[in-house]
Parts: structure tokens; sequence; C-alpha cells
């Protein structure tokens, strides 16, 4: 079997940081900004869709029912709106953050704006973060 | 006999192990980078042979053609407005509207089920489901499939069309 020792290192990583989200959240998760790939626009989904981000992204990225989003940690995002139920950030991003179930800033997450939360909030250490943050008021 | 672990061996086994460990999703990017190592290394030389070959098989193999998905998928229920660059394979299941540009030799799938209005750029594109815009393949391959629909302004080199396409556009073809 021939493996890439890079990806075999980024695997493991991502599985060692992942410690609020389960991976399951992730199963059958697509790749729609590769590494390289860049987009600029809107993203929008009905869907209980799973999605990878590991390239640039300029926008807003909706998953207005479930879903989840994972930003690689390559991944350098601008986003007027970054919403799902499930958000597990490794990259770089700026703008709005909603996540309806769980937020979770992996060590090597840079995050910039507004975060909002329902459920739980997950910021392991070496992770920054600059603007505000909204959890739920209610227990 | 020598009963001794070729250490190479067991680092073998320990990366077999810790894939194994590994939750699909990753193992599709593995996937995925490894192709775009490939078109890093030599485009020309690792890629190239594989999407033609494919793309001009006789049409009684234009369903073998559509499953081959690439590791970058667009799925079904999304939908994009606006433009995208990808330097690496992309199949198209859901609603793209805009521009999506492919570099390199890299091959375009729009799925059966899948919709691109706008333009789309691309050496390599099959058509199994909707394009409507400009579709630029220029010097490249353009093939549809039997439910495919097209409309617009075609650029190609070479072009299959497998019987049931529905296109309707202007072609040209620049070589």
């Amino acid at each position: 079997m021939t493996t890439n020792p890079t990806i075999t290192a980024n695997a493991a990583t991502v599985i060692a940081n992942m410690r609020t989200i389960e991976a399951s959240a992730f199963a059958g998760a697509t790749n729609v900004v590769p590494l390289g790939a860049s987009l600029d626009g809107a993203m929008s989904s009905a869907e209980d869709l799973a999605l990878r981000i590991d390239g640039e992204f300029k926008g807003t990225l909706v998953l207005a029912k479930g879903g989840a989003i994972h930003i690689g940690p390559d991944a350098v995002l601008d986003c007027k709106l970054l919403q799902a139920d499930i958000i597990f950030v490794q990259g770089r991003v700026k703008g709005e953050i909603q996540a309806r179930k769980a937020l979770e800033l992996a060590p090597t997450a840079r995050v910039s704006g507004k975060l909002s939360y329902e459920g739980r909030l997950d910021v392991h250490s070496g992770a920054r973060i600059n603007g505000s943050i909204d959890g739920p008021e209610q227990e | 006999m020598d009963m001794t672990i070729d250490p190479a061996l067991t680092s073998a086994a320990d990366e077999h192990d810790a894939l194994a460990a590994v939750p699909s999703f990753l193992q599709k990017s593995a996937a995925l980078d490894v192709t775009e190592i490939f078109g890093g290394i030599g485009a020309s030389v690792a890629q190239e042979p594989t999407p033609v070959s494919t793309l001009t098989m006789p049409a009684g193999h234009a369903s073998d053609v559509a499953q081959v998905v690439p590791a970058c998928t667009f799925p079904a229920g999304l939908e994009f407005s606006g433009n995208a660059t990808f330097p690496c394979d992309f199949a198209v299941q859901g609603v793209i509207d805009g521009k999506i540009e492919l570099t390199g030799q890299s091959k375009l799938v729009i799925a059966r089920g899948g919709k691109v209005n706008g333009e789309i750029v691309s050496k390599c594109i099959r058509i199994d489901g909707e394009a409507h815009g400009t579709i630029n393949a220029a010097g490249g391959v353009v093939s549809f499939g039997e439910h495919a629909r097209g409309s617009g302004t075609i650029h190609y080199a070479r072009m299959a069309m497998a019987e049931g396409a529905e296109v309707e556009a202007t072609m040209k073809k620049v070589a």
C-alpha cells in the first residue's frame, strides 16, 4: 500500500484534534474546495451535507438544515457568513461563523470576526480568536 | 528461517493500521492529494492519457465513464453561484451558476442530475447532466452522455455525443 506521509500525518492530527465533534459527523464528507482551488460566491444547501474545504473560499456558505463543515489546516476563508450545525476549524477564517450545534477550533485555527454557537464550543490550546463570541443564553 | 522483521515492513504495517483507523472522509482527501502530487510532478505524463482514453471509448461504455467520479465532488443538493477555479478533477452533482475553470489537464464531469449555468473551462469535459452557456474545451475533448442537455456555445477540438443527448449550441472547433 502506498501512503502519502504528509496525508497520514494530517489525518492523525485531525483525529487527535477532534475531541468534541465525533468523526462520524464527517463520514461521507465531500471535498468541495480542494487545496489549490479558489471559489468566490455563495454556496448553499437545504440538505444535511458534510463538506470539507482545503482551499480558498470567499463569500457565504450556508447549510440551512443540518450540515457539517470541516475547514482544513491550509484553508483560507473570507466569509460573510459560514453556517452549519457542526463546524470544525483548522485553518483561517475571517468573518461570521454560526454553528447551530457544535463549534470546535483546532490548535491551528485562526479565526477573526463574529462567532456564534448553540450547543457546544471547544477551543483548543493554540487556537487564536479575534472578535466576539455569542453562546447560548439558556441552560 | 530468519524471524527478524525488517523495520521497513513494520513501518509499512503501522501505516496500514493508521490508514484503516482514518475516517472515510479523510481517506478521500488522501486520494485527492495523490492526484495533486501527480498533477504537480508530471501532469502531461501521468494524467493526460487517462481522461482522453476514457472519453473516447465507444458509446456502449458511456455508463462506465459516468461511474468514474473524481475525488473532489460537488454533491447533489448543494448550490453555488460565483466563480470557481480548480487545480484537480472535479465532479458536479449539484447546481452551479457562474464560471468554473479547471487548470492543466484536469477533467470536469457534470454527473446526471448536475447542472451548470454559465461558463465552464476545461481541457476535458464530460457531460451527463445539464450545461447551459459557454462550454470551453478549446484544444480538448467534450463528451455528451445519452442523458446530457446542453445549450449555448461550445469550443472543442474533439467531440463525442451519445444518442439521446440534446444539444443546441453554436460549435466551434478550436485546436
